[in-house]
């Protein structure tokens, strides 16, 4: 029989974030999440630091059932374990960092666009993008999207994801031959499509291809906060620490090609036609957002899932206020309730973005 | 204007987010893949009193006199040339043993008269598993008891005090394609129905006793400093002999861990004699309480570290890199 061990921790990775009435315990390694009473919460705090029996103690062993079960549990589904030597087991930094100065961008256009894509390729690059976002509102025919993407064969990106309106053009096997020869395609989405469904290729692809009904014919369609795009993993759960979850490093270039943060932003720090990305970056007011961080925002600072959504400045309650809540998350913290017409709205509505 | 020369293989990760971050500090770079020295325009001329070192690549070229530090990550085994108009296979053979010679040969020729500040020297890239194991029993570490033989008397001899025995590679797993499909080497429990089967004299095999896990570590070791990460391989059936049996779907828990002082003391003592400044070191923390080495990599991935536990050792080896003058 092995001696009994005194102290429960949580595996590293899986870090307890407390809302207004509930808590989550973020998995960062297995990139999930669960939902806890803020009592627990309070407990594995406490945990971090006394045995098991102090804590017990502590609560003059009223919970001792309830903390066994619990801890029973945890153990079980691999999210914490028993030791006897707690600190050979430190915290895991909450430091994030990035060597680029822009890590991801977003290109809108529509049929009245005459972006320069040579000309975006090198300036993403030069900043060390890694991850493009081309949304267009208008057809794009198959031999037009390769001479735009074969632009970026050579780039530094790693991760592009593309949406569009579906046309007849867009067959399987035109599909195929696309991310085939565009390996950085992570993403196709095709909007205006005929139905909701996921299009299967027959090549094994890291690309997932999907076809919605819904039509994205501007910029606006953006913004959405709900569950299905939360993201509990490390390094969004740490760059949310102290930056804005999608802001933080982000450069646009809207259908007009006005340089902006977001694309959904008035501020435009001028036209891609006149001026660098670069130039614009390093206007005054550019990274205005980047830092804005959901401790600072009203009602997500009191939100379980503030470390791992996605939040939105530009569509927000109170246009006066920065620091007001995203108007396009009906989400309560207090009541811990979705409010119930945002969400049938949503499942009709999937927007292909953040 | 200086420069860091590296080496590694195309498309290596590490190497790009290395890369990456030697770009943020506006620092230049020179990278070579698949130890392809040779198929660049290269050339070294020994003269009286100096050495001319030139490389070249994409219209691009460096001198040795830039060069301010060198990164080995890794490399590739060298390929022999095109032999296909020899039919004779003994003629053919003789030669791609003679070109793949003179082509390392080659590629040591600058690894040698590059007289910098070294991220482990590829001299140092294979160092002998029981002369490791040894050389760690000797600093003070425990090591799991190991037999390294060919003589079926011997390892029956061998079984008798250490009933649990598990194989693996003297020198390292290595995986094998076979019909497309890879076939990785892994260590593997060494049953009395294998030993009853085989020969008197058998291919060499490293033979250990198995030690029970409590968890394994992996430390990533630069220049005096330690990073490490515990692998709780001993939750699932499928990795607790040898964690690198991935679990894809329910990946093994690994998270950040902090080495008494006295295995961080030993493990840098064990890389100086060794003459490493970097590498991947094994250990099992056993349920006995032991730390148990297994084996130092000294080109081992420190990705599989740096990302779970959060520890940028890409950004430090950048910046080990820069402060070599």
């Amino acid at each position: 029989m092995l001696e009994q061990k005194k102290h429960f921790q949580l595996f590293a990775n899986c870090i307890p974030v407390k809302g207004a009435s509930r808590s989550i315990i973020c998995d960062l390694q297995r990139n999930t999440y669960r939902f806890i009473p803020n009592l627990l919460y309070d407990i594995l705090q406490k945990l971090q630091t006394h045995s098991v029996a102090e804590v017990k103690a502590a609560y003059h062993n009223e919970y001792d059932q309830g903390i066994d079960q619990y801890l029973g549990l945890l153990t079980k589904s691999e999210w914490g374990f028993w030791t006897n030597e707690p600190n050979r087991f430190p915290d895991i930094s909450l430091e994030w960092n990035h060597p680029a100065l822009i890590t991801n961008a977003i290109i809108d256009s529509d049929a009245h666009s005459t972006h320069d894509y040579q000309k975006i390729q090198k300036e993403l690059d030069l900043l060390g993008c890694k991850a493009l976002e081309m949304r267009t509102y208008s057809p794009v025919p198959p031999t037009q999207l390769h001479s735009i993407l074969r632009y970026f064969q050579l780039s530094r990106l790693q991760h592009l994801t593309i949406t569009l309106p579906f046309s007849d053009e867009w067959s399987v096997s035109e599909i195929t031959n696309l991310v085939n020869q565009f390996p950085r395609i992570i993403q196709l989405i095709f909007h205006s499509a005929p139905e909701d469904k996921v299009c299967k290729l027959p090549i094994e692809t890291h690309a997932s291809v999907l076809f919605i009904q819904k039509v994205i014919d501007n910029k606006h369609h953006c913004g959405i906060v709900h569950p299905i795009y939360f993201s509990p993993n490390l390094s969004h759960f740490t760059e949310a620490q102290s930056n804005n979850t999608c802001l933080n490093r982000k450069i646009s270039i809207d259908e007009k090609g006005n340089i902006k943060n977001c694309p959904s932003m008035p501020k435009s720090y001028g036209n891609h036609k006149e001026i660098s990305l670069l130039n614009a970056l390093q206007k005054t007011s550019f990274k205005d957002s980047w830092q804005i961080n959901k401790d600072q925002i009203d009602t997500c600072k009191d939100c379980e899932f503030r470390y791992i959504c996605t939040d939105c400045r530009a569509y927000i309650q109170n246009p006066q206020n920065i620091f007001s809540k995203p108007k396009k998350c009906h989400y309560n913290p207090y009541s811990a309730q979705w409010e119930s017409n945002s969400k049938e709205n949503l499942q009709k509505n999937t927007p292909p973005s953040n | 204007m200086g420069a860091i020369l590296i080496f590694s293989k195309m498309g290596e990760a590490s190497t790009c987010e290395v890369i990456d971050w030697l770009d943020s500090y506006q620092t230049h770079f020179f990278r070579i893949n698949d130890g392809e020295i040779h198929k660049l325009p290269t050339s070294i001329q020994l003269g009286n009193d100096h050495i001319s070192l030139g490389l070249e690549k994409n219209n691009t070229s460096i001198n040795e006199e830039d060069i301010t530090a060198v990164w080995f990550r890794k490399t590739k085994t060298q390929e022999p040339p095109n032999l296909n108009g020899i039919e004779d296979l003994q003629i053919k053979r003789d030669i791609e043993n003679h070109t793949l010679h003179e082509l390392e040969a080659y590629n040591f020729a600058f690894y040698h008269l590059l007289e910098k500040k070294w991220l482990n020297h590829p001299s140092k890239k294979e160092i002998n598993k029981p002369y490791q194991l040894h050389t760690a029993q000797k600093l003070g570490f425990k090591v799991p008891p190991t037999l390294v033989t060919n003589d079926k008397n011997k390892l029956l001899d061998f079984k008798k005090t250490h009933p649990n025995l598990i194989v693996k590679a003297v020198f390292r797993s290595r995986g094998f394609v076979i019909d497309k499909v890879f076939y990785a080497g892994f260590t593997a429990v060494l049953t009395t129905e294998i030993i009853d089967s085989l020969p008197s004299s058998f291919f060499p095999m490293l033979v250990q006793e198995k030690i029970d896990k409590e968890y394994e570590i992996r430390t990533f070791y630069i220049d005096g400093e330690c990073h490490s990460m515990a692998i709780f391989s001993q939750l699932d059936q499928q990795t607790a002999l040898d964690y690198r049996r991935y679990n894809r779907t329910n990946p093994n828990r690994t998270v950040p861990y902090s080495l008494p002082k006295q295995i961080t003391e030993r493990i840098q003592k064990l890389m100086a004699i060794l003459e490493l400044n970097s590498g991947s070191l094994d250990f099992i923390r056993a349920k006995d309480g032991n730390y148990y080495f297994l084996e130092v990599n000294p080109n081992g991935q420190f990705g599989m570290v740096s990302k779970p536990c959060n520890y940028y050792l890409e950004k430090k080896i950048a910046a080990w890199l820069i402060q070599q003058k």
